[in-house]
């Protein structure tokens, strides 16, 4: 009852701090997603430097995320400008590695016979490298959404916003109620994240294999089952 | 129809790193309309020597000439895409259904859409899939052998003038290799495209090809008709590389044109006959069947051009391979 009765007073603010919490991890991801596309693209080509730089970056990985947040805020402030720049940092790592793996798990000669047949570097991505690599891309994307979401709750600790507000206020009050909602807004956001990137992954993942029925309207079912 | 179309001058490769040339001032023409293989063990540059061809290893010395132009002044994707390329491993897009993989050349040409539909018919009729059938289908849903089927009608799709293969039969069972070459051999002659083909196995290269190129250490030991390499090796090593085919092998790869001579009796209406395309041990059958002492050689158009006599037959079975002294 007491659950329903917070709900009905603080929903406002509960759903301010879900959206600012979604705004972080979006810009966050956004940010990221940027850099590592293009850079793990061109690093996949040399696997050298793709060593290198994927090192580099999960030395910073390892360092937990709360000494990274506090490491920040003499340089960025207290704030949600620390939290992006903290959380797109993590994110970078996993969705580098993942963007570099990705593109180089195509198929060789899948690479030779477009390259053979005369398509530019750009057809070439378009329309053979990036279906293909669709599938693993969303599933490291997924992972990096679920880590982004953790990290900008415990953001919360320096004062940038999001559900992390709730949790922490519930603890230091010892709101039992507050932290539960927090507890629960939280993991709802992180399960329904989770099912969307999931969903979409299958999907990508049968397309990419040449699994996609709805191209094979005239092909009879029999067929289908036969050739299995 | 017999302009040179690939013109190779002292064409030379050494790759990064490596003391040898892979390939070493190989220098030949291959004719317009021709089917050439090239043959070789692992290791003796023919598939460096294809690569070449189509700029997917650039030239470390020499030039090579597409119809009288330099490759290397070409640009190189709108060269390639002149050029049909099937490889071993096949490589189909396995995210584009059979006829979204042929499409992709033409597509990136910008063709009309109807233009390309009727083309990808035309071409799985040509290579003996059932377009109704197989149009939709991906390439996980096909066999081995209906995969290279669609790999040669997708290098096929623009129409390219030269089609390179690089053993593009390699990996596939021996009955359905097979009946794939002999497609092959129809297609060649139904369309009269210039063919350049790898293999390692010399029974197919013999078969295939209208000339041949032995290869070894990077360099050209020997370019010519499959019976000059059975009956006159250049050297050595193409001595040594055919003296293992017996006389059976030799007459399955042998066509009747190597063997015929001008038509004497060809106002005998009774006489059998054999098409000149056909290989000497179908010739042989025919002997054996009808027990004549010659047979009347057509042309397509069912004319008599020639005869087959049972002595010149058998002349190949006798024939001493002239390279034989290099073993003493």
């Amino acid at each position: 009852m007491e659950f329903v009765t917070f709900f009905l007073k603080q929903h406002n603010r509960m759903f301010a701090l879900l959206g600012q919490h979604m705004a972080i991890v979006a810009l966050s991801l956004s940010i990221a997603a940027c850099i590592a596309l293009p850079l793990g693209y061109f690093l996949s080509r040399t696997r050298w430097i793709s060593v290198a730089v994927i090192g580099a970056f999960s030395t910073i990985y390892a360092i937990p995320s709360i000494a990274l947040l506090v490491l920040l805020v003499p340089v960025t402030g207290l704030g949600m400008r620390t939290a992006v720049v903290v959380i797109s940092i993590y994110a970078q790592f996993i969705l580098l590695r993942n963007v570099v793996i990705s593109f180089q798990t195509v198929d060789p000669a899948v690479l030779e016979a477009s390259r053979g047949m005369g398509l530019s570097a750009l057809e070439i991505l378009l329309r053979i490298e990036l279906p293909l690599t669709a599938p693993s891309l969303i599933s490291g994307f997924r992972v990096a959404t679920l880590s982004s979401i953790s990290v900008a709750t415990i953001a919360a600790t320096i004062n940038s916003g999001g559900i992390g507000i709730l949790m922490l206020e519930g603890v230091r009050n010892l709101h039992m109620v507050k932290l539960v909602w927090g507890i629960l807004l939280a993991s709802a956001l992180s399960l329904t994240a989770n099912q969307l990137l999931t969903r979409a992954e299958t999907r990508f993942s049968d397309r990419a294999r040449g699994l996609d029925r709805r191209k094979q309207k005239n092909v009879s079912q029999e067929i289908y089952d036969a050739s299995l | 129809m017999s302009d040179v179309v690939i013109a190779l001058n002292k064409a030379t490769k050494r790759f990064v790193g490596m003391k040898q040339n892979a390939v070493s001032e190989v220098t030949l023409d291959i004719d317009g309309g021709s089917f050439v293989t090239i043959l070789g063990t692992s290791g003796s540059g023919k598939t460096t020597l294809l690569k070449l061809v189509n700029r997917i290893h650039e030239l470390t010395a020499g030039e090579i000439l597409f119809n009288g132009q330099n490759i290397h002044e070409l640009k190189v994707e709108e060269y390639r895409k002149k050029i049909g390329y099937v490889i071993q491993q096949i490589g189909l897009f396995p995210h584009m259904t059979v006829a979204e993989n042929i499409a992709v050349v033409p597509e990136s040409l910008k063709w009309n859409k109807n233009t390309i539909e009727e083309r990808v018919d035309y071409l799985l009729e040509l290579v003996h899939l059932n377009p109704a059938y197989y149009r939709n289908r991906y390439p996980a849903q096909l066999s081995g052998g209906q995969q290279q089927r669609v790999g040669l009608a997708r290098a096929m799709a623009a129409e390219p003038g030269i089609m390179l293969m690089d053993e593009p039969f390699g990996a596939i069972d021996s009955i359905t290799r097979k009946i794939l070459q002999d497609e092959l051999l129809a297609i060649h002659k139904k369309l009269g495209k210039t063919i350049l083909f790898v293999t390692h196995d010399i029974h197919e290269a013999l078969k295939l090809g209208g000339k041949v190129i032995v290869m070894d250490d990077g360099k050209v030991q020997q370019y010519d008709t499959p019976y000059n390499i059975l009956f006159r090796p250049a050297n050595a090593f193409v001595s040594r590389l055919v003296a293992a085919e017996n006389t059976l092998e030799k007459l399955q790869v042998l066509r009747v044109g190597a063997v015929a001579s001008p038509a004497r009796h060809s106002d005998n209406p009774n006489i059998p006959r054999v098409n000149e395309a056909e290989t000497l041990s179908n010739v042989l059958a025919k002997f054996m069947e009808t027990g004549a002492p010659y047979l009347g050689v057509t042309d397509d158009s069912g004319r008599v051009n020639g005869e087959v006599s049972w002595d010149a037959l058998r002349s190949v079975a006798s024939l001493r391979n002239e390279g034989m002294e290099y073993y003493v």
